[in-house]
């Protein structure tokens, strides 16, 4: 007996590939039905014959004999219509969608309990509604010598268009072997070392301070690890076009069951990300489209997928050119599930009524639809975007009417370049990306206006943020001791200049005000220690060379609450 | 039997040659090259000459039969397929095939088959 256990991953992925190939190619098929284009459909038919023949004797090498006669049906079928004995029509292709759809739970099932469905009631509807008189799939597996019943019309399997001539021989090269395929958690465990390497090589940074020999190489090792580093981040990159394959079927199905008439397009699927961004977008993609679907479009119109990559992070958005967003529905819906007080609703900022789109009990639609009635649609996207450090914008109405919504994505995750400073003893470590520049800014370029404090940087009006105020932190009393010894320079309004690390966020621009820029360093972004989870202000910790567990710094939180900006004494 | 010959795998399906090779190995064959489609196939042939090809017939770009029509006559090629049709079956033995297989296959019956054809 051949052990098939070991081929299962395998088999697995390769019938996922099939299995979206068949999607992607149905789609392409329906197209092509009204315009009776059928040269193009010809084509299209071969592939889908081949994915089913393969899936087919794929899973009955494996032993999954029922997935194994209804992809054999599906062979059947496909290659029924190639030769012109079946016409397909819209309902076929609807069956068609929907087999797919029980293959891929199927598959889902193998994967997880190694046990296939009974998916024989499809293949008999199938059979039915076609007329293909599919009886078995090669019988035994220990009598190939009986062939498999098919009952298919005699003729050459071959395709004469696709033949090379033979003089085309010589000029074939080889094709080595460019892709290999890597189980995730393989990668997962080289960034897990990864990390800790960059932990040690930090360990070794500071040795190399207090014993000279060791300059050369430790520099010659920070520099391999800052490679290695990047060849790690470099390949876990994967195409977020691996999310949006499903979602052309996906708004196709959506438009058809709420009979609306939707052109889908999707851009910039080659963009790649890391891989866990890649796996957690999913969801929140299903429900912005559907969003859109639902919300967006009333009868008739267009929903554009884009992924777009920018210097130092990626954008997907999601936009549709139908109705705007009616945020009056917005607050009506928000003050009858008691989010907010019918008093207080009408007084809020455009941010905050944006921010409650993302509510997990906002709805704006008076019949719960499957996903996005409920109200927690957008609540996931909000809930993705603060995960991983990105964050969503939208736009409504965009240019002609419409809606669009951006996710703005970091490209890599996990390891960032990060300023570390120290505030009344405190260290913290802020992200580059959000920083515009350090100044220091004299005492007499401070201006107190009304609350708050605002300092004039290039002409600008920039308010300050103190944040031994807003963090409520104070010197140690060695500080203190320390202090009346050495100058350790303080915060206070007498001393001639404030060090503050400008940051920019969208178009809020604020200036962080700390007692001393520390330095420069590549920090490994952990979850906040959960005592602080949900605290506004962070957007995670980090454990330093010499293990002291840190905070960073997330101003898009921070800065959200206005109050911080007071001055408080 | 030699089993120093080298051995062509050509199917479109990763999972198969995996299979495949597996069962090879598992009988003292060491070595192999692998194609995933028929004008692969053809340049693999060209650049290694391998003394048996394992071939598959429904292939993208250009199909096992296509192959078998070039190279059938100038090395053994054991066909294996999940094409189970007579016509078919007839049609690759005048074009040079030493055997057919038909999928799924049975490891005993691919090494009596390859036995067979080596010998
Ligand atoms: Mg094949």
């Amino acid at each position: 007996m051949v052990d098939l256990s070991k081929f299962k991953d395998l088999f697995i992925s390769e019938a996922e590939d099939n299995l979206q190939k068949l999607n992607g190619n149905l789609l392409a098929l329906e197209k092509n039905l009204p315009a009776g284009r059928q040269g193009q459909s010809k084509k299209l038919l071969d592939e889908l014959m081949r994915s089913a023949h393969t899936m087919k004797s794929s899973s009955a090498t494996m032993g999954y004999k029922k997935m194994a006669f209804l992809t054999h049906v599906l062979e059947d079928i496909f290659d029924h219509a190639r030769n012109d004995e079946l016409k397909i029509t819209p309902k076929i292709i609807n069956e068609l969608f929907k087999t797919v759809d029980i293959l891929e739970k199927s598959l889902a099932s193998v994967k997880k309990s190694g046990e296939e469905l009974n998916v024989d009631t499809q293949a008999r509807k199938l059979k039915k509604l076609t007329g293909v008189t599919t009886e078995g799939v090669g019988k035994s597996p220990r009598t190939p010598e009986e062939k498999p019943a098919t009952q298919r019309a005699q003729k050459p399997v071959e395709d004469t268009e696709t033949s090379v001539p033979s003089d085309d021989l010589s000029a074939l090269s080889v094709a080595k072997i460019d892709h290999i395929k890597v189980p995730v958690e393989r990668l997962d465990n080289l960034m897990d070392l990864m990390e800790e390497l960059l932990i040690d090589k930090m360990r070794l940074e500071q040795l190399k301070n207090k014993t000279p020999e060791l300059e050369g190489v430790v520099e010659h090792l920070s520099r391999l690890v800052s490679d290695i580093q990047y060849q790690v981040m470099q390949a876990r990159l994967v195409p977020v076009e691996q999310i949006f394959a499903r979602f052309p079927r996906m708004v196709r199905d959506l438009a058809q069951e709420q009979k609306k008439k939707i052109g889908f397009g999707m851009t910039g699927g080659e963009m790649e990300l890391d891989r866990t961004i890649v796996d957690k977008l999913g969801e929140p993609l299903v429900h912005l489209l559907r969003n859109a679907v639902d919300h967006g479009i009333e009868k008739s119109g267009t929903i554009n997928l884009q992924a777009k990559r920018e210097k130092d992070f990626a954008l997907i958005m999601v936009e549709n050119d139908g109705k705007n967003i009616d945020f009056e529905k917005v607050k009506r819906a928000a003050v009858k599930r008691n989010i907010v007080d019918a008093k207080e609703i009408e007084s809020l900022s455009e941010n905050q009524l944006i921010n409650l789109l993302y509510h997990p009990r906002l709805s704006t639609k008076d019949k719960v639809t499957e996903t996005s009635g409920r109200g927690v649609g957008l609540s996931v996207v909000k809930s993705f975007v603060d995960q991983i450090g990105g964050r969503v914008t939208v736009e409504s109405p965009i240019t002609d009417g419409g809606t669009r919504f951006t996710l703005e994505l970091p490209l890599t995750l996990a390891i960032i370049n990060s300023l570390l400073v120290e505030v009344r003893d405190t260290l913290f470590a802020i992200p580059f990306s959000s920083i515009e520049r350090s100044v220091d800014i004299p005492q007499g370029d401070i201006k107190s206006m009304a609350d708050q404090d605002v300092a004039v940087v290039d002409g600008v009006d920039v308010p300050l943020v103190y944040l031994h105020k807003v963090f409520n932190l104070a010197f140690s009393a060695e500080h203190l001791a320390d202090n009346k010894n050495k100058t350790k320079k303080i915060i206070n309004p007498k001393s001639s200049t404030l060090t503050a690390v400008l940051v920019k966020r969208g178009k809020d621009i604020a200036g962080i005000v700390i007692d001393k820029l520390i330095n420069e360093q590549e920090i490994i972004v952990k979850p906040l220690p959960s005592v602080l989870k949900g605290t506004k202000g962070f957007s995670g910790s980090t454990i330093l060379g010499d293990g002291r567990t840190i905070l960073i710094l997330d101003f898009v939180s921070l800065l959200e609450d206005r109050s911080k900006l007071i001055r408080t004494s | 039997m030699d089993k120093n010959i080298k051995i062509l795998i050509a199917d479109d399906s990763a999972f198969m040659r995996k299979v495949l090779k597996d069962i090879l190995a598992g009988a003292g064959f060491s070595k192999f090259v692998e194609c995933g489609d028929g004008k692969e196939c053809l340049a693999k042939y060209e650049a290694e000459k391998p003394g048996l090809v394992l071939l598959d017939i429904i292939m993208p770009v250009v199909d096992g039969m296509e192959v078998l029509k070039k190279i059938g006559t100038a090395v053994k090629v054991l066909v294996i397929s999940a094409v189970g049709q007579d016509k078919i079956i007839e049609e690759t033995k005048q074009h040079g095939a030493v055997g057919y297989i038909v999928k799924p296959f049975d490891r005993k019956k691919v090494i009596d088959e390859i036995t067979k054809v080596l010998s």
